[in-house]
């Protein structure tokens, strides 16, 4: 096992290991933190016995270019190149964690393991409990330097680190947003979303109240994705005629489904981002990354 | 990976799944309701489960199947189109003021 003179310091190295990968943010929650704020079947010690500490950090996973092509599936494709960073990175740490720090660890699941059509780990919960972010607006967690455009990956380990604190201070709304609802009783988030997904209000520097709709979001959140291809392939079971399935089968809408697992591999693609590009929180730090 | 408290597989009763998809899902966490800045929505499984006298297991295969079931494959096709339309919204928006790397003048 590593000598560590203190947790502290073991923390300050796990945090230099992951902004050496690139990482922008980084955090760490006590378990607790997570456990209260997430449901008995989707907590860190279902993963991990013992665990004390969630770690968590994050990516940006689109290239500014990316998000600047006139085609809306470029950003997916380019974010699912940045998956690849955030799976590799999870594995480097949890098997350093172990091998060279003595302590058990794993990377907690942000998708479905089950079955379920919903993640078995809450990633945003770990990121509020980890301090980096609150919920905004568009139910997606706001960073404070990055705004949503984060996307986060986390660790369950034994090693009591020292935590961090979650945010006091919500970064949304941004006083662009303010201005916005004042003048025209909307946001750029609320306008711009396609699904019409999210509702809601400010009050002041609050928000007031907000509401997303994951049914309405599904189709565009996760066009490219199993559940797309779940729905397509019922379409085939369904037609009696040879002929017809054989079109089915071997037209665009089916074969597009193929090939967007085939490119996804595991992790899934998502298409649509446009509640986290247009945010304004954290723009100017996000330009060219 | 069990799920606390899940050990029973199979498919739901169709009667169950019918009678019980849109209380689920008005009252499960495919609403996420935010009040003054703290999440108050929507309701576990457990806590549905107690509501509505179901197992643990009918309340999580219900949930799981109606989130599926509530989006037909034309809407996904809209979604493509509307997403798209949206997206180069966007783009055009943020043109004239975005600055490109190697090209002052779009600064």
């Amino acid at each position: 096992m590593y000598a560590m003179n203190s947790m502290a310091e073991m923390r300050e190295e796990i945090q230099s290991l992951v902004q050496d990968h690139g990482a922008l943010v980084f955090g760490v929650a006590s378990v607790e933190e997570v456990d209260k704020r997430t449901p008995v079947e989707h907590r860190p010690g279902n993963f991990l016995q013992g665990a004390k500490s969630v770690i968590v950090f994050g990516f940006t996973l689109s290239t500014a270019g990316a998000i600047r092509a006139p085609e809306a599936t470029t950003q997916s494709i380019s974010a699912h190149h940045g998956m690849k960073r955030i799976f590799a990175l999870n594995a480097v740490l949890s098997h350093t964690l172990e091998k060279k720090y003595g302590y058990f660890a794993t990377g907690l699941p942000g998708l479905p393991t089950t079955g379920d059509f919903d993640p078995s780990i809450s990633l945003k919960a770990c990121a509020e409990a980890a301090g980096l972010g609150r919920r905004g607006l568009s139910s997606l967690i706001i960073n404070p330097q990055f705004g949503p455009r984060v996307f986060y990956s986390a660790i369950a380990t034994t090693a009591p680190l020292p935590p961090d604190e979650p945010l006091e201070k919500n970064p949304c709304p941004h006083p662009e947003c303010m201005a916005q609802w004042e003048k025209e009783g909307t946001t750029p988030c609320l306008a711009a979303c396609p699904a019409e997904a999210i509702s809601g209000e400010l009050r002041g520097r609050t928000v007031a109240r907000a509401v997303y709709n994951q049914t309405r979001c599904q189709p565009y959140a996760l066009s490219s994705h199993i559940e797309r291809f779940t729905k397509s392939l019922e379409t085939v079971l369904d037609e009696k005629d040879a002929m017809k399935r054989k079109m089915i089968l071997y037209g665009t809408e089916f074969q597009r489904c193929l090939y967007d697992l085939y490119w996804s591999g595991i992790e899934g693609r998502g298409t649509c981002w446009i509640c986290m590009n247009v945010c304004p929180v954290g723009r100017e730090n996000i330009q060219l990354l | 990976m069990p799920v606390p408290g899940i050990t029973k597989t199979g498919v739901i009763d169709v009667e169950t799944y019918q009678r019980c998809k849109n209380i689920i899902l008005a009252n499960s966490t495919a609403l996420q309701v935010l009040e003054d800045d703290q999440l108050v929505g929507g309701l576990n499984d457990e806590q549905l489960a107690a509501q509505l006298g179901l197992t643990l297991w009918e309340v999580r295969e219900i949930r799981a199947i109606a989130k599926r079931d509530a989006v037909s494959l034309a809407d996904w096709r809209k979604a493509d189109e509307r997403m798209q339309l949206n997206h180069e919204l966007f783009v055009m928006g943020r043109g004239s003021r975005r600055r490109s790397p190697g090209n002052s003048e779009n600064s």
